[in-house]
């Protein structure tokens, strides 16, 4: 039943190096060979790490006085996910209307969004094609910060460049192992979505969010404004003290 | 104690990015100790740390998150010959000095590390269902004749949904412990150096063995966790919950189960072995004398004896046999009546 303790050498699987001791976080980059490493259930496993920029500003990642969170993106194919909610609206109407014809006591009337709102859910997933999904990775004493964040992103679905994070320089400070953020994901979803569709608990039962691909570690860039962080790509503002140690972060 | 606790835990922040930093001194931890792989040394690693530095040698090591459940024992703080000393204070204070060292034989003292479960992590959740809220409804009487007005209850059904975000820190006892007094223990204080249960100190140490299975504790925490989402006056339709960044461990605590006579009874002290209090302890009580059974028992023999003299023996006989029977042991009967008397004339129970 018990498991003894697994303690291994930090080190870079590709030149041998040292890797730096970084406490709670999971990632690390190698001092000789800039490689990033990720601590996944069991082993290091390398990662690629992603920096995203404005479009409008391509080419500015690693400007000065940003700082840079690390998140989670998982890809969820919106086909996929429109073709559930469709279903679970035809089971539900389907299991709905037996109840209400055979007059069975002991079954109960399931509860259903109004249809122009799955239908405006449904048409918005089929506009996007792949729906991202942003779970927070950086290190926060607040649960809540998780949700609140990556809703705030995930809402906004924004637009942005994608550049290739592999030189000498900041740590990735991801405290959120990948496998976790994917565990995450319907939540992140749910807190999208309009009060009047999380009410109907028989509908969302019957929503899974299947990732698409592997999800990919992305840095996003913030800037502080007084004990504020304010997302340079989507715009809108979260409270500092929703990050752990966000003061050190400034470049 | 404290002292090295706050000296494993600068060390581990000096090795920290700053970053880091401010996070540790907030967050309430505590520390297990493990064996470097590199040099044989021991280090203390906080919990939720995954890479660590070892204190001797330097060496920069990570931390495998084990797929079952991780054990760790905590070593006494207390000596038995405090333990021994706890006990006797107990019992003088609560004799109120009339049993005390003198007059009483400890029988044996054991050293038992006692399992609990606990489970640890962040709860993110969401629940959808109903609130009920009873409302007064007033309706007038339809009869143009009348114009009564009557007031009745109503149940009104309003959909509700939650999403939730918490802290888990849950323990409870793996084994049944009426005799120890134990309940649980609180796994977030950061003074207790629980160190990992490997197989030379299972040997070491008089480890009791959990009773309960880890999937059924794993479901009984569920549900725990379930009943404290939940809002008082509601029904849940539907929910989904996730823990992450979560352990599930056994951690093995010490206690001294102390066992000593008086007046020819067995009684047993609980002392925990981490900061020498009496968790649980049972002390020999003064009897009153009881003038009605001082009364009623000999005129219940004398009248049996009168009614038929063989009765008074069998009643003698079928008491003696079920005091027997409920103590489990065999008395001498001479032994058996001078006890029974002194019970009836007062003094220790």
């Amino acid at each position: 039943m018990t498991e003894a303790l697994c303690i291994k050498p930090l080190r870079c699987d590709h030149c041998g190096q040292e890797l730096p001791v970084m406490g709670q976080l999971v990632t690390f980059q190698c001092p000789g060979c800039f490689r990033y490493w990720v601590l996944s259930r069991e082993a290091l496993e390398p990662v690629t790490v992603f920096r995203a920029a404005p479009q409008e500003a391509a080419g500015d990642a690693g400007a000065p006085g940003l700082i840079y969170l690390p998140f989670w993106v998982v890809e969820v194919d919106g086909a996929g996910l429109k073709a559930q909610i469709e279903n679970a609206v035809k089971e539900i109407q389907g299991t709905s209307l037996a109840v209400l014809q055979t007059g069975f006591a002991g079954g109960s009337v399931a509860k259903l969004p109004a249809s122009s709102e799955t239908g405006f859910l449904a048409a918005r997933l089929e506009s996007l094609g792949s729906l991202m999904v942003y779970v927070p990775a950086f290190k926060s004493l607040n649960t809540y910060a998780y949700l609140k964040v990556g809703r705030l992103l995930t809402r906004i679905q924004p637009s942005f460049t994608l550049e290739r994070s592999d030189g000498a320089g900041h740590p990735i400070l991801c405290a959120l192992r990948s496998e976790e953020a994917v565990a995450l994901v319907d939540f992140i979803f749910f807190a999208t979505l309009p009060e009047s569709i999380q009410e109907n608990g028989d509908f969302l039962q019957k929503i899974h969010l299947a990732p698409a691909r592997p999800p990919r570690l992305v840095e996003f860039p913030f800037r502080t404004r007084g004990a504020s962080l304010v997302s340079v790509i989507g715009g809108f503002w979260i409270s500092g003290r929703l990050v752990d140690g966000v003061e050190s972060l400034v470049q | 104690m404290i002292a090295e606790q706050t000296a494993a835990t600068k060390n581990n922040r000096a090795a920290r990015p700053s970053g880091a930093q401010g996070a540790a001194a907030q967050e309430p931890t505590s520390a297990y100790g493990a064996t470097c792989p590199e040099c044989g040394g021991t280090i203390r690693i906080n919990e939720g740390d995954r890479s660590v530095r070892c204190g001797y040698c330097g060496s920069a090591l990570y931390v495998v998150s084990p797929r079952g459940v991780q054990s760790y024992i905590l070593q006494p703080k207390v000596t038995p010959a405090k333990a021994r000393l706890s006990s006797i204070h107990y019992m003088t204070g609560h004799t109120g000095g009339r049993i005390g060292a003198h007059n009483t034989s400890i029988i044996d003292m054991r050293l038992i590390h006692v399992p609990f479960w606990g489970m640890r992590g962040r709860l993110m959740g969401w629940i959808s269902g109903d609130r009920v809220k009873t409302v007064k409804v007033e309706t007038t009487s339809e009869n143009p004749g009348t114009s009564q007005a009557y007031t009745t209850l109503r149940d009104d059904h309003e959909s509700y949904s939650r999403l939730l975000f918490k802290r888990i820190d849950w323990s409870t006892p793996a084994c049944v412990l009426p005799c120890l007094g134990l309940q649980g223990i609180s796994l977030r204080t950061g003074f207790l150096d629980w160190d990992v249960l490997d197989d030379a100190k299972r040997a070491e140490h008089t480890i009791a063995l959990p009773m309960r299975s880890e999937r059924n504790v794993r479901k009984d925490a569920l549900s725990y966790l379930e009943r404290l989402a939940v809002p008082v006056g509601t029904t849940v339709r539907a929910s989904r919950f996730h823990l992450f960044d979560s352990t599930f461990s056994l951690h093995y605590y010490p206690v001294y189960v102390l066992r000593y006579g008086c007046a020819g009874r067995m009684y047993t002290i609980t002392i925990d072995g981490a900061n020498g209090d009496v968790v649980h302890g049972e002390v020999p009580r003064t009897r009153r004398l009881d003038l009605k059974a001082l009364f009623f028992t000999p005129a219940l023999l004398a009248f049996f004896a009168a009614t038929w003299l063989p009765f008074a023996l069998i009643a003698v006989a079928a008491v003696y046999t079920l005091d027997a029977a409920q103590a489990r042991l065999l008395i001498p009967p001479h032994g058996w009546l001078a006890i029974r008397i002194e019970r009836l004339l007062g003094g220790e129970d």
